[in-house]
């Protein structure tokens, strides 16, 4: 029996990836609060389609015959990161990290990520109450 | 003689045949001097009520599933997940239980002195 492969836990997996990640962005943008000129980042949310167009451009080159070369494509990242396109304002120098804006993103973060962890727990323990251990 | 009880469909089964007042078995004497156990139409009533009880108990854990892949995805209504995984941890927690005491039930007759 292998848990992992269940469709729920992996979703919760992949978005647990997203929202660390996402962490990881906004923490980048805060210390660059003062870089001039450095441009607020965020990542895209997955859905779908954005899914299936990453995948694709990670497909290589068939090679047929030794004279052939392979086409490497570089690994890309499991997500994508993109400028804010409207940020809430830029400041003279070039730097369009607001610190309230980044705040704000950071705890909605924590909070999709209390719930993603909380509905896990909680079918956790829905197996272990399953199989009799409370 | 009776086989000890291994799961919780055997546990049924055994029941059932108590109930129906199979001959042979320790249950059917019991069934018949206690005048319980309901007449030969009413054999399969509990063992169906269990099994109805216990697809019920998936179909809704299904629907908490449903609900909770939707909101790891941000594309449901917090409400609505909230009160579909109460409802299928509370309905696991009923048929767990029903289980627990069928299987004790059983047990308890096993152990009865005749």
């Amino acid at each position: 029996m292998d848990f992992a492969t269940l469709p729920l836990f992996q979703a919760v997996k992949k978005r647990l990836n997203w929202l660390g990640q996402r962490q990881e962005v906004l923490s980048q943008n805060i210390a660059n609060a003062d870089t001039p000129g450095y441009r607020a980042r965020d990542l895209k949310t997955y859905d779908f389609r954005e899914i299936v167009r990453r995948e694709a451009q990670q497909i290589n080159m068939t090679v047929t015959g030794p004279n052939q070369m392979p086409g490497q494509r570089k690994r890309l990242r499991d997500f994508t990161e993109a400028e804010t396109k409207i940020p809430y304002e830029t400041r003279p120098d070039g730097n369009s990290v607001v610190i309230e804006e980044q705040m704000m993103k950071v705890g909605e973060a924590g909070l999709k990520h209390h719930l993603t962890t909380e509905l896990y727990r909680k079918h956790m323990a829905l197996f272990r109450m399953a199989l009799g251990k409370e | 003689m009776l086989k000890p009880v291994t799961s919780a469909a055997s546990a049924i089964a055994a029941y059932d045949s108590v109930a129906k007042g199979a001959p042979g078995s320790i249950g059917g004497s019991i069934g018949k001097g206690l005048g319980t156990g309901g007449g030969a139409g009413d054999g399969g009533a509990f063992a169906d009520l269990v099994k109805s009880a216990i697809q019920e108990a998936a179909r809704i854990g299904k629907t908490a599933e449903q609900a909770s892949i939707a909101a790891v995805n941000d594309r449901a209504d917090i409400g609505k997940v909230v009160t579909a995984v109460a409802e299928a941890e509370l309905t696991l927690q009923t048929v767990v239980t029903v289980r627990d005491r069928v299987i004790e039930a059983y047990r308890e007759i096993m152990r009865m002195p005749i």
